[in-house]
């Protein structure tokens, strides 16, 4: 029995020679490739640590979250921030990107058109019955508006997308 | 089923733990004593309320109540979104998983080569290989082949919505706790036991600490009993949260869950998170 | 479930998540075994088997298409420049998303996360749109890589300046993301040159290219006043004279970070190379 293992040992590390001798190691693996060493660079260097320059590598890093809102007194495109909406019945939150989120969904190669308001919280109904009376004038059929109190968002039938976040503006939403 | 019953009742009646926005802070005041709201200002505000949850101690058996903390509603408040915690499950379950389930199609069946009988001229019906699917012993078409790796990646916003979820459902349910750190002063796993069994927790419970180099005593506590884990922060993950009854987190791994989270839902450039995962990615 | 209002609760109706979570607060403990995904949301891919299942989904058999007789003009080998309209450049500065008290360029633009630029596919920057040029008041020192006279002339009456200037795609692909690009160890790269058909369009002053004179750029910036009708603001006089005056040298990426620069994020160092071979190369 021990004779048989010495051999079997014996064989086994021929074995292991004869391919390290002749066949090339791919490092396919994590496991088996070799931890990385030192690199010798031959160009020379000079580290520098002067802040007047670092502020420059600074200046051009991307921000990880969306920059807080700083308020202005005038404001020259159509944005404007969220009023104190605190005490309503209900509220339209804005999204993280400070935007109302009211949008339009074009399906059926441009024949569907649908229009989504979001992060309703509140008295989602009451917004519902709101936006019925204030859109319906602009249809000739009767509005077909959706409410999803779950999901907190109305979804309405057609392309009311301006019309709304005109509405919810003057509103200070 | 009474103990069932019993638990349902448990968390039918306003608890003083758990206090949702409809809790006033008066009562809070007359149920303990001691207790000091630590007011936060959240980096991202929202109109929701804060959730005002109780910090224990586990430095001993008997419950204190050390004070409140407040939670980012965004995390802690969340919608519950249950088809989100599946699909995050399903997704844990699955992208480590190798089906190893192996058929053998007609060619890799042994033998087969030979033409059974000849073509015409016996009344049967024609075939070229014994090994064909139709024969019993034969080759099986479009069996499975083994390795099947069944790899895939959800969604980043899957991924973090599913976890505030699932943070949401745990706290909504009485199965969150927050305790200031997870200190015990004995390594004795009897006291540990005791003190989940005196507190009404688990019996399996998930302890999450801020890093991985957990605490002396709690480590060697826990160590011989399956149903009692620890695990760091960032191994927060929504099946363990759902494998274990409780959750307890200590204060500074609610600080960093929040943190990360809310990082993850304000994104400044979500192009590098939401664009499709390749597997060949370095 | 109590859906009604409980006591305390701010006059704003409750919020369908808290809603949802009262409701949790009655039902057994979600496990493992109680969770679902929503019906039918999985859609399984099932190859049809009825009538028309085996056919070519309605869009016939092979014929003249894309591939046989259709002109190929080589729309796809022309460099892209995705559009930017003023409209959204005075959004991005009114939202914080882009700092106007230094000079803007493809970097701080695309660090907003909210303009996208696939070098990959041929885009080579910003075009510089002028819808909302009539509104436009911010004052801006800009770098773009396309712009029109109206564009120029909306910028520099609002006090600004602009230069339009080229990038190719190694330096872009470094622009996209500059802390992916840091992280990764390797030299600034300098900037090349702009390939022979855009040579002419960089060197024009009225077009404010980066090659141009730069006294030929403010003679031309007298007439574009002239021929839009606006008094020209005085930058020398102004007290963001130093900003509005910054540029980069035609071999420049980066403000203020120069070509052959390493730059080490992580313990906060510059290396700069000092070998004259590669000062050399990096020179402008």
């Amino acid at each position: 029995m021990t004779t048989f293992i010495n051999i079997s040992r014996l064989l086994r590390s021929c074995s292991t020679l004869r391919t390290t001798k002749h066949i090339s190691v791919r490092y396919s693996g994590f496991i088996n490739s070799p931890f990385l060493e030192d690199v010798q660079i031959k160009a020379k260097y000079e580290v520098t640590k002067s802040p007047s320059e670092w502020k420059y590598v600074v200046r051009i890093l991307p921000p990880l979250t969306v920059p807080e809102l700083a308020l202005r007194d005038k404001y020259n495109s159509t944005f404007k921030p969220q009023g104190d909406v605190k005490d309503r019945p209900y509220i339209v939150c804005r999204t993280k990107n400070h935007m109302i989120p009211v949008y339009l969904k074009i399906s059926q190669r441009g024949v569907k058109r649908l229009t989504y308001v979001r992060k309703i919280q509140g008295d989602i109904w009451l917004l519902g019955k709101e936006l019925e009376t204030y859109l319906q004038p602009m249809s000739k059929r009767p509005l077909r508006m959706q409410v999803n109190e779950f999901t907190g968002s109305i979804i309405i039938n057609g392309d009311y997308v301006n019309a709304i976040k005109y509405w919810l503006t003057e509103r200070d939403y | 089923m009474y103990n069932r019953f019993i638990s349902h009742l448990r968390r039918a009646l306003p608890l003083n733990k758990y206090l949702s926005t409809s809790t006033s802070e008066t009562t809070v005041a007359e149920s303990n004593k001691n207790a000091t709201i630590e007011p936060k200002k959240f980096k991202f505000p929202s109109y929701q309320k804060p959730c005002q949850v109780w910090v224990e101690n586990l430095d001993t058996i008997d419950e204190n109540k050390l004070g409140i903390i407040e939670l980012h509603p965004e995390i802690f408040s969340a919608n519950p979104r249950i088809d989100l915690i599946q699909q995050n499950v399903r997704w844990q379950q699955l992208y480590r998983f190798v089906s190893y389930a192996h058929t053998k199609s007609r060619f890799e069946v042994r033998g087969g080569g030979r033409k059974p009988w000849p073509q015409k001229g016996l009344g049967k019906a024609r075939h070229g290989s014994i090994r064909s699917p139709l024969f019993r012993g034969g080759g099986v078409i479009h069996g499975p082949k083994s390795p099947t790796p069944h790899f895939y990646m959800l969604p980043y916003y899957k991924r973090v919505n599913g976890l505030t979820s699932a943070l949401s459902i745990k706290l909504a349910q009485d199965d969150l706790h927050i305790v200031d750190d997870i200190e015990i002063p004995t390594d004795d796993p009897k006291y540990i036991e005791e003190l989940i069994k005196s507190r009404n927790w688990g019996p399996s419970v998930l302890i999450i600490d801020e890093v991985d180099i957990m605490p002396r005593n709690i480590t060697l506590a826990v160590d011989q009993i399956r149903h009692i884990n620890l695990m760091p922060a960032y191994g927060l993950n929504v099946y363990s949260m759902l494998k274990h009854d409780t959750l307890v987190l200590s204060k500074a791994a609610v600080n960093l869950i929040e943190d990360k989270l809310l990082t993850a839902l304000h994104k400044n450039n979500t192009s590098f998170v939401t664009k499709p995962f390749k597997i060949n990615q370095v | 479930m109590h859906a009604g209002k409980l006591k305390g609760e701010a006059t704003m109706g409750s919020n369908t998540a808290d809603k949802a979570l009262r409701l949790l607060r009655y039902l057994p403990r979600v496990c493992l075994a109680n969770i679902r995904d929503n019906p039918g949301a999985v859609k399984k891919n099932r190859r049809g088997r009825a009538q028309h299942g085996g056919d070519n989904h309605g869009d016939g058999n092979k014929g003249s298409g894309q591939r046989q007789n259709y002109m190929r003009l080589g729309h796809h080998l022309r460099r892209q420049y995705p559009p930017l309209s003023l409209n959204d450049l005075q959004l991005l500065i009114e939202t914080n998303r882009i700092n106007a008290n230094q000079p803007i360029d493809l970097v701080s633009i695309l660090n907003s996360g909210l303009y996208r630029l696939s070098p990959d596919k041929h885009e080579f920057g910003i075009h510089l749109t002028d819808e909302g040029a009539d509104l436009f008041k911010a004052k801006v020192n800009i770098e773009v890589q396309w712009a029109s006279e109206l564009v120029i002339a909306a910028i520099e009456k609002a006090g600004g300046t602009i230069t339009t200037s080229y990038y190719d795609q190694h330096s872009l692909q470094a622009m996209l993301n500059t802390k992916k690009f840091f992280e990764r160890g390797v030299p600034i790269p300098r900037r090349m040159i702009p390939p022979a058909d855009a040579i002419e369009y960089y060197t024009d002053p009225t077009k404010r290219g980066y090659l141009s004179d730069p006294e030929k750029i403010s003679e031309e910036r007298f007439v574009l006043s002239q021929k839009y009708g606006y008094t020209l603001p005085n930058i020398e006089e102004d007290k963001d004279y130093e900003m509005l005056t910054e540029r980069k040298d035609p071999r420049q990426i980066f403000f203020g970070l120069n070509p052959g620069w390493v730059v080490n994020l992580k313990d906060k160092v510059i290396l700069k190379p000092q070998n004259e071979d590669l000062k050399d190369f990096y020179s402008t």
